[in-house]
């Protein structure tokens, strides 16, 4: 012990040095949200091999209701197929927009809610096609969030529960859109933003991406309206969104893959630039 | 030691006030980066008297660090830099000691060390400060080219503020 508390005194420079460095360290990362992001994204990466394994162990005790929520997809697809692309419930049905996009499916292996910056990471990337800027909407109902960097087995998807993520979507039925953040706590309530004042929708309503974007399909259920406020001196009205699904409980997600991606954004990107 | 204490502490506040209130201000560059910024405050760290232990030169450093970085917004980026270039001194000294050894107690500026040796002295402190400051801030070496732009062209323009103060205040 005594020939320790020597050797730390006899070395104290270099202590002191490794100690504020830490302490610097922790500050940067903390404190500094460029940092941060870089390094929270590298963690992810370097350690998203030991993910998998352990998101793989944890799958033998969610086999049972994942097989349950898959067969239940099963189900509705089946059902679709049967009552044929233009049923009642989907005027304008996903599988419609699906034929110019591809689907790649995907295993969330890492998923954390904490904060008000979420990240997810899923085991496909540049191998199986997928690049950044893609759409990824879970397996059950709802958007998971859109891809942010790939590498060549995995991808890291900046989650809908980010203060980054934005989405357009638009009310069912009734033609209004704007665009889906998030600035609550609740990881199940999302905001509805740019909905103008005259706009009519009652409690209830089922908001859907609008597809004004080459990221989402349009018709995909994002949620149902909860309730709604104007503030006061707005022009516009404040719409808490409640989520169809629990995202932290989401396992299996789909990548969307415009194929017409490249070509629509050369039309519009010139636009946005002018 | 508390003559010392004075005018180091003075230097202290002084170099802090004039990086915040006037350096500051000073940056410049192109794309959404700063290439040129002017970092003058490591001065302190180069003039600090000889007597002064290694751990107190970095407690020093520290404390510097924090009052640049609560004014750049940037918590820890300024201090890490400050602390290495604070820790990294005394090896720098011993590679340059001159054939007689240093005198005791004295600081190694200008007036006592001679232009040359401050010249080289003051460039490898100051371009390793910048160097480790750049690396925290861009904070990822796949952007290693911006890393080393931005260190060379600030540590010019660093370099030169540096050198003028020191020769301005050159004591007698």
């Amino acid at each position: 012990m005594i020939s320790l508390i020597n050797f730390i005194i006899k070395n104290g420079a270099i202590f002191m040095f490794l100690f504020l460095q830490t302490i610097c360290m922790w500050m940067i990362v903390t404190f500094n949200d460029h940092q941060r992001e870089i390094f929270l994204h590298n963690t992810v990466l370097i350690t998203s091999g030991a993910q998998e394994r352990i998101s793989n162990l944890y799958d033998y005790w969610a086999l049972y209701s994942i097989s349950d929520s898959l067969a239940m997809e099963n189900a509705r697809l089946k059902e679709q197929l049967f009552s044929g692309s233009t049923s009642a419930q989907h005027p304008k049905d996903e599988l419609d927009q699906y034929g110019k996009d591809s689907i790649i499916a995907a295993k969330i292996i890492y998923n954390r809610i904490s904060g008000g910056n979420n990240h997810l990471l899923i085991n496909r990337g540049k191998n199986h096609g997928i690049d950044r800027g893609m759409g990824v909407i879970t397996a059950e109902k709802g958007v998971a969030g859109i891809i942010k960097a790939c590498t060549r087995n995995y991808c890291s998807v900046l989650s809908i529960l980010h203060s980054q993520a934005s989405i357009s979507g638009k009310i069912k039925n009734r033609g209004y859109f704007g665009s889906l953040v998030w600035r609550s706590a609740n990881p199940r309530l999302l905001q509805l933003e740019a909905i103008p004042i005259h706009a009519t929708f009652e409690v209830g309503d089922t908001v859907v991406t609008s597809g004004f974007s080459t990221i989402f399909p349009e018709g995909i259920p994002l949620g149902t309206i909860q309730s709604y406020e104007i503030p006061s001196g707005s022009n516009f009205y404040r719409i808490e969104v409640r989520t169809l699904n629990d995202l932290s409980k989401a396992r299996y997600v789909y990548v969307v893959k415009d194929l017409h991606k490249a070509e629509k954004d050369s039309l519009l990107l010139p636009l946005l630039n002018e | 030691m508390s003559d010392q204490l004075l005018k180091y502490g003075f230097w202290f506040i002084a170099l802090t006030l004039a990086q915040i209130l006037i350096f500051r201000g000073i940056a410049f560059g192109w794309g959404d980066q700063h290439y040129f910024q002017v970092l003058i405050y490591p001065l302190l760290i180069l003039i600090l008297p000889l007597n002064f232990s290694r751990v107190q030169i970095m407690l020093i450093a520290f404390s510097m660090g924090l009052i640049i970085d609560l004014f750049y917004l940037s918590p820890g980026v300024h201090s890490a830099a400050l602390v290495f270039t604070a820790f990294v001194r005394k090896i720098v000294l011993n590679f340059m000691e001159p054939r007689g050894g240093y005198k005791v107690n004295i600081s190694p500026i200008l007036y006592h060390m001679g232009m040359n040796w401050f010249l080289s002295f003051s460039a490898i402190l100051v371009f390793l400060h910048h160097l480790v400051y750049f690396s925290l801030e861009v904070f990822s070496f796949q952007f290693a080219i911006t890393i080393w732009l931005k260190t060379i062209f600030s540590f010019l323009t660093s370099y030169l503020f540096i050198l003028a103060i020191a020769v301005i205040i050159n004591p007698k």
